[in-house]
C-alpha cells in the first residue's frame, strides 16, 4: 500500500509533466522538503545520468529520456507499466465520451505507439467490469459508457480508493490544482455528517466523498447524469419517508451549483443519486431510515451464520447476528440499487483469513441463489467475511489461553483485586473464576479444564495442578513468578 | 443501598491488636454475634495472610456463619499503626474490613455491588486517592463514586 517514496517522486514528476517545485512535492507526499531532496539525490546517484533534474526557482523535473533509459534498462518494471495504464485511463475517464488523442497520451506519458496499443488493450479488458468499452482510432483514444458507469469506475481508479482506507490518504493523489475541489467536498461531507447527527465508518466515509467529488469534477465537464431518475415512484416512497437525508442532498446540489457558478437546472437529478446512495449507507446513530427488507434481510443473515458456522465447524456467539444484521440490510438494498462499494481491505482479507473468506463467499453464492438477489461481489463477501473472522479468531485464542482460577479465603476479597491486575498484565491467562480456598475440591471436580491455581493464601491442596501463592496486591515480583509458571505449561502443552 | 453497604469510622490507634478491637466492638455489636467470634475470625485470616496492601491500606477479613449481605467497614486512624506493614514498606494506616458470609453468593445484586467496590482497589488511581483521604468519610465517598 505504501509506495516507496522515490518511486512517488517519479511518478509525481511524470504525472504533472512540468517543474514542480520542492514545497509542492512536499506538501502532495507529505514528507518534508529536506526528506525529498535526499532521495532525488540517491536516485540521481544510481545512475549514470541524472533522472531528475533541478532548477533554481522552479523545482525539480523529470529528465525523460534519461529515465526512459533507466527504465528501458530494467526489463520488467511491472509498476510503472500498471501506474502508466492507471494514469492513461483516468485521463480517457476524466475525459468521457470526449476522445484524446493519440499525440497527446503518447507525448504526456512518455511512450511508443505500440507500448500504448498495448496499455489500450490492457485497459479494454479492464473496463469491462463497468460495462465500459474502449474506442480506438488511427488518431484518437476513447471510452465510452453509460455516465453512472463512467463514475464507478473514476471512482476506483482516480481515487485509488481500492488502496485507500481514509481520506487523508486520497489528497495524496490529486495534484494541487485540485485540492480546493478535494476541500469542498470533504466540506460537503462534513456538513452532511454534522446536519444528520450520525457518522459514517469506514467504508461508506470514503464512498460518500468520493461520489461526491467525482460528481463536481464531472459537473465541471458538464456531466450529468440520466434524468429520468426523478420520475422513479418507490424512490419518491423513500423520499418521503427519510426527508432529512433528502434535504442533505439538496443543500449539497445546492452548494455545488453555486461553487461551480451555474444557474440553470442541469444539477438537480444529481440529488437523487446522492440521496440513494446516503441511503444504503449505514448512519450510527440515526434512526430515520427504513428500508423494506429487514425481514430479507434477517433471513440472509441467518443463513450466512448457518452455513459459515457448518462450513468452519465453529460456532459463533449469538450476539454477531446484531452486527452482521444491519449490515447485510444495507448490502440487499446495495445490490438492489446496483451501488458497488469497492474493499480497499479485500486483499488483505484474503491473505489473513482464506478459510473464513472461502467459507463466507460459498455461504454468499448459495444465497444469492436462494434468495433471489443479484451476484454478491467479493467486495460485499469481504465486509462480511471480516465480522466472521473477528468472532473465529477470538473464539480459537480463548482455547490456547491458559484457563485459571484465582483464589482467596472469601472468593471475592483480595482474589477480586489481584485478577484485574493479572487479566490486564498477563493476557495468556484466562480468569474462568474467583473462588474460596473452602470450595477448591468442588472447583477442581467440576472444572477439569483448569489448568492453574492462583493464591493470595496458602492453600490445601496436593495434586497435578499448579499453584502460585502470591502476595495481596499481586506486585511486580509476583507477576515474573506466575509469567515463569505460564511459560512452563505452555511448553509442556506442545510436548503433550 | 449503598449506606447500608459501607460504614466508616475515624480512629487513632498506634498498634494492630488496639485496631482490631474497634473492629470487634462495632461488627459483633451490628452483627449480633460474639466480640469473641469476631476477633478469632480477624486474627485467623491475618495469620493466614498478611491483608496489608500497599500506601498504607490493609484489607482485614471478618469471616461469620450466618447469611446476609456483605458490608464494608472503613476506618482511617489518625497515627500510623507501627506493627504492621504494607508491601511497600509503608505503615498501614486505613483498614477497609470486609465483613463477609463464609457462603457467597456471588449472583446476588448486593453481592455483586460489593464486588465491585473491591474491585475498584485494583486500579491505582484510586488507591493513591484514598491514601491522600483524610477522613473515613473521605475514603467512603471516593469508593462510592
Amino acid at each position: 500500500m505504501h509506495k516507496e517514496i522515490s518511486q512517488e517522486i517519479i511518478d509525481y514528476l511524470k504525472l504533472h509533466n512540468k517543474f514542480i517545485t520542492s514545497e509542492e512535492l512536499s506538501n502532495g507526499l507529505n514528507v518534508s522538503k529536506k526528506t525529498i531532496a535526499r532521495h532525488i539525490n540517491s536516485i540521481n546517484k544510481k545512475y549514470s545520468q541524472p533522472i531528475i533534474v533541478s532548477q533554481r526557482g522552479r523545482g525539480y523535473e523529470l529528465n525523460y529520456s534519461n529515465y526512459l533509459n533507466m527504465a528501458n534498462s530494467n526489463v520488467h518494471n511491472d509498476s510503472s507499466t500498471q501506474l502508466r495504464q492507471e494514469n492513461m485511463l483516468a485521463k480517457l475517464l476524466f475525459a468521457s465520451p470526449n476522445d484524446v488523442k493519440i499525440y497527446d497520451l503518447v507525448n504526456s506519458l512518455y511512450i511508443s505507439e505500440p507500448v500504448l496499443r498495448n496499455d489500450e488493450k490492457q485497459i479494454s479488458k479492464r473496463i469491462c467490469k463497468w460495462n465500459l468499452k474502449l474506442e480506438s482510432k488511427q488518431r484518437s483514444v476513447k471510452i465510452t459508457g453509460n455516465e453512472k458507469d463512467i463514475r464507478s469506475a473514476l471512482m476506483e481508479v482516480v481515487l485509488h480508493i481500492n488502496k485507500s482506507t481514509d481520506i487523508e490518504t486520497l489528497r495524496k493523489n490529486t495534484s494541487q490544482l485540485d485540492q480546493k475541489d478535494f476541500n469542498f467536498a470533504l466540506s460537503q461531507v462534513e456538513m452532511a455528517l454534522r446536519v444528520l447527527n450520525g457518522s459514517l465508518p469506514y467504508p461508506y466515509n470514503i464512498n460518500f466523498f468520493a461520489h461526491i467529488y467525482v460528481l463536481l469534477i464531472r459537473a465541471k465537464k458538464f456531466k450529468a447524469m440520466d434524468k429520468s431518475i426523478s420520475l422513479d415512484t418507490s424512490l419518491q416512497t423513500e423520499i418521503k419517508m427519510n426527508p432529512e437525508i433528502f434535504s442533505i442532498c439538496k443543500s449539497i446540489v445546492s452548494n455545488m451549483k453555486k461553487y461551480l457558478g451555474f444557474k440553470g437546472e442541469e444539477l438537480d437529478s444529481e440529488v437523487y443519486y446522492l440521496f440513494k446512495y446516503l441511503l444504503t449507507s449505514r448512519f450510527n446513530s440515526f434512526d430515520g431510515i427504513v428500508l423494506d427488507d429487514r425481514d430479507l434481510a434477517d433471513q440472509v443473515t441467518d443463513f450466512f451464520i448457518s452455513k459459515v458456522s457448518a462450513y468452519l465447524h465453529c460456532s459463533f456467539s449469538p450476539s454477531i447476528k446484531d452486527e452482521i444484521k444491519n449490515h447485510v440490510l444495507a448490502m440487499i438494498s446495495r445490490l438492489k440499487m446496483k451501488i458497488s462499494l469497492p474493499n480497499a481491505l479485500l486483499k488483505d482479507i484474503k491473505l489473513e483469513y482464506p478459510q473464513v473468506f472461502t467459507a463466507t463467499k460459498k455461504a454468499a453464492t448459495l444465497a444469492s441463489q436462494k434468495f433471489n438477489l443479484p451476484v454478491i461481489p467479493d467486495d460485499e463477501t469481504g465486509f462480511i467475511c471480516l465480522y466472521f473472522a473477528k468472532y473465529y479468531e477470538e473464539n480459537n485464542k480463548s482455547n490456547k489461553k491458559i484457563k485459571a482460577y484465582v483464589i482467596c479465603t472469601t472468593g471475592i476479597g483480595t482474589s477480586g483485586i489481584i485478577s484485574t491486575k493479572i487479566k490486564n498484565s498477563i493476557p495468556e491467562i484466562e480468569i474462568v473464576g474467583l473462588a474460596s480456598n473452602y470450595n477448591i475440591e468442588n472447583i477442581i471436580k467440576n472444572k477439569p479444564e483448569i489448568e492453574l491455581l492462583i493464591s493470595t493464601v496458602p492453600i490445601n491442596y496436593h495434586g497435578k495442578i499448579p499453584v502460585e501463592l502470591v502476595s495481596a496486591f499481586f506486585t511486580k515480583k509476583d507477576e515474573q513468578k506466575v509469567r515463569n509458571v505460564v511459560r512452563n505449561i505452555i511448553n509442556e502443552r506442545s510436548f503433550a | 443501598m449503598n449506606e447500608v453497604l459501607l460504614k466508616s469510622c475515624d480512629i487513632d490507634v498506634t498498634d494492630q491488636k488496639a485496631a482490631f478491637q474497634i473492629i470487634v466492638d462495632i461488627v459483633a455489636s451490628k452483627m449480633d454475634v460474639s466480640k469473641v467470634t469476631v476477633l478469632r475470625s480477624l486474627s485467623t485470616r491475618e495469620k493466614t495472610a498478611n491483608t496489608a496492601l500497599i500506601k498504607g491500606i490493609a484489607i482485614p477479613h471478618v469471616i461469620l456463619e450466618s447469611d446476609f449481605t456483605p458490608w464494608l467497614l472503613i476506618l482511617k486512624s489518625k497515627t500510623l499503626i507501627a506493627d504492621w506493614d504494607c508491601l511497600d514498606d509503608s505503615k498501614v494506616n486505613t483498614l477497609i474490613c470486609l465483613v463477609v458470609p463464609k457462603i457467597i453468593k456471588k449472583a446476588n445484586k448486593s453481592f455483586k455491588k460489593i464486588i465491585q467496590i473491591i474491585d475498584k482497589l485494583a486500579n491505582d488511581n484510586v488507591i493513591a486517592e484514598i491514601n491522600k483521604a483524610e477522613s473515613a468519610t473521605e475514603i467512603v465517598q471516593i469508593l462510592k463514586r
